[in-house]
């Protein structure tokens, strides 16, 4: 059996009128690379904030590595959690080092040295000793990453972490996340952008106005909502889709970016091509199609209030 | 003991980022600044300033520096729990599981120690200035706390730290109930001032204000901090338990009630991003 390093029962956080976590139950076993899914305001953050023990549950339970939190205090489960909230806030007139100095200190764990095989890890072991407040908010991450290493912890709370990073940098991060994957540790990675969530994560949960709308394995969520479907490419797209439509057998063909997605089993693509050779139409390219995740998340977040 | 020495080691790192600051030091450049030209000033025209012993000196020193303490404190205090709620550090230090009245605590444990020393250093200077003052002038005639030992200096220090505590605590039950440094230090400065300047001269036109004195904080300070306390203070007293007894119960029940307060909302309270200012 797994051992779950997250589990939360109906947890709920209520500001006001407005209900930003919505009775969530959710589990996340050690070793997974979890995304967490959901349009802006839909209660990630606030629910991580409230694994940290920094925002106050108004009704549900949790634990952290199968712990429940004692008397509201996390303290010691949380020096084996290292998590970045939103965007890295830190101490502006204190250099990136300084900065990791001081959180490696309070939590009384960790040798100096670590800081600068950290900083060398995450980019930064040219701007270390330069103040927080000249990096630029890719640099800032960056930091913000390296803080959350700290102490080599078990669990990784990543909130939004490629936020204002250039194309390189995401990919450096999403290369990280997926090597301390590889190290059996847990990450929790929150984004929006469902690309990146799709590439590391072994798992998600989507999450709309605080409600928890699926949960489950990337690929096995895919499958099950998936039709079979292909995309093609061919010397006549426009008369292509009128013969490809007219056929019974295909489940709907739209067009996409100069290719055509038809709804039809793989394993019938001969027949695709002989219907479209008989009418002088060719096929250039095609392969079968999956479902994106980001198609998903648009499906299943589509109506709910 | 797990927790004194948790509170020990952020006091450690509070200093670790305090001392990169500039509060603290442009802080005590203006205490000196303005203790010398107080006791210059009070040299010059005849102040009751004595200098005519070290140990009277320093007790100058310090009394010229105790003048100035509420300030330092309520700003200092601010600056170091308000400058978290501003740059959205709250966040990333309670995520690293400092616990939350063990940091607060700390903070305050930083700012007494940091006002301490300022207490520290401000005396000697003013009595080093003592000297000098003594050197160049030909009549020292001026009587100022009579005789006064290394035993009184130490209880003079000990009590002059001691009546910083209230005005650590006001600033940061304001700070943590406003979020806010800017706005914290402005009501913690605010109290002191009104009080000082505005309700004391006010309730000391009417008969029954002796009773309402009895309960301020500055009055209580003063009684608490002087070398001559029966003779110099004239507040009511609960039962005649003596001037000094009842500015430490005072100044103690303002520190309790504050910190108690402060400490319940930091607890109680869900953390934010950063606000700013």
């Amino acid at each position: 059996m797994e051992e779950l390093v997250i589990q939360t029962d109906g947890l709920t956080k209520r500001y006001g009128r407005v209900l930003a976590v919505d009775g969530l139950s959710l589990s996340v076993a050690r070793g997974r690379i979890f995304g967490l899914l959901g349009p802006n305001g839909s209660g990630k953050t606030t629910m991580m904030s409230m694994l940290l023990g920094l925002v106050r549950p108004t009704a549900g339970s949790f634990s952290l590595f199968g712990t429940p939190p004692e008397h509201g205090g996390l303290d010691r489960e949380l020096h084996r959690i290292g998590a970045l909230i939103e965007t890295p806030t830190f101490y502006p007139y204190m250099s990136g080092r300084n900065n990791l100095a001081y959180f490696q200190g309070i939590s009384g764990r960790g040798n100096p040295d670590e800081l600068d095989s950290l900083l060398e890890q995450v980019g930064l072991a040219s701007r270390g000793d330069d103040k927080f407040q000249t990096y630029s908010l890719g640099m800032k991450q960056r930091l913000g990453l390296a803080y959350t290493l700290l102490g080599d912890p078990e669990l990784l709370l990543l909130d939004e972490p490629t936020n204002g990073m250039d194309p390189a940098g995401m990919a450096e991060v999403r290369e990280l996340v997926r090597s301390l994957g590889d190290e059996n540790r847990t990450v929790i990675l929150s984004s929006h952008l469902l690309n990146e969530v799709e590439q590391v994560c072994d798992s998600v949960a989507i999450l709309s106005h605080g409600r928890l709308i699926a949960q489950g394995d990337v690929a096995e969520l895919l499958q099950e909502r998936g039709r079979p479907q292909v995309r093609l490419r061919t010397t006549n797209n426009a008369k292509a889709l009128d013969i490809l439509n007219a056929l019974s057998w295909v489940d709907g063909v739209n067009p996409d970016n100069g290719y055509l997605i038809a709804g039809v089993e793989s394993d019938r693509s001969w027949e695709i091509t002989a219907a479209l050779s008989r009418n002088e139409v060719y096929v250039a390219e095609m392969i079968p199609a999956q479902m994106s995740l980001e198609q998903y998340f648009l499906d299943v977040t589509e109506g709910v209030a | 003991m797990a927790m004194a020495m948790q509170v020990a080691l952020l006091t450690r790192w509070e200093w670790f980022k305090l001392r990169r600051r500039w509060v603290p030091w442009v802080l005590l450049g203006i205490a000196v600044v303005i203790s010398q030209l107080i006791f210059w000033l009070g040299v010059t025209f005849g102040d009751d300033l004595s200098y005519q012993s070290p140990t009277e000196n320093i007790a100058n020193g310090l009394g010229v520096a105790s003048f100035m303490g509420p300030f330092i404190a309520v700003i200092l205090a601010s600056a170091v729990v308000g400058g978290e709620y501003g740059w959205g550090t709250l966040r990333p230090v309670l995520s690293r599981g400092a616990g939350r009245w063990p940091l607060l605590l700390s903070k305050v444990s930083v700012t007494l120690l940091c006002t301490a020393a300022g207490l520290l250093i401000l005396a000697v200077i003013v009595a080093v200035s003592g000297f000098i003052a003594e050197a160049i002038l030909t009549d020292p005639d001026l009587a100022g706390y009579g005789s006064v030992t290394w035993l009184d200096l130490l209880a003079l220090y000990g009590r002059s730290v001691y009546a910083f505590l209230p005005y650590i605590a006001l600033a940061l039950f304001a700070v943590v109930l406003t979020g806010s440094n800017g706005i914290g230090s402005a009501i913690a400065l605010g109290f002191y001032f009104i009080e000082l300047a505005v309700l004391s001269p006010i309730l000391s036109i009417f008969s029954w204000s002796d009773h309402v004195f009895a309960f301020m904080l500055s009055p209580n300070v003063n009684a608490w901090i002087s070398l001559d306390p029966i003779e110099e203070s004239n507040i009511a007293t609960f039962g005649g338990i003596g001037d000094e007894a009842h500015g430490f119960i005072i100044l103690t029940v303002y520190v309790v009630v504050l910190a108690a307060a402060a400490m319940a909302l930091f607890m109680r309270r869900d953390i934010a991003g950063a606000k700013g200012g």
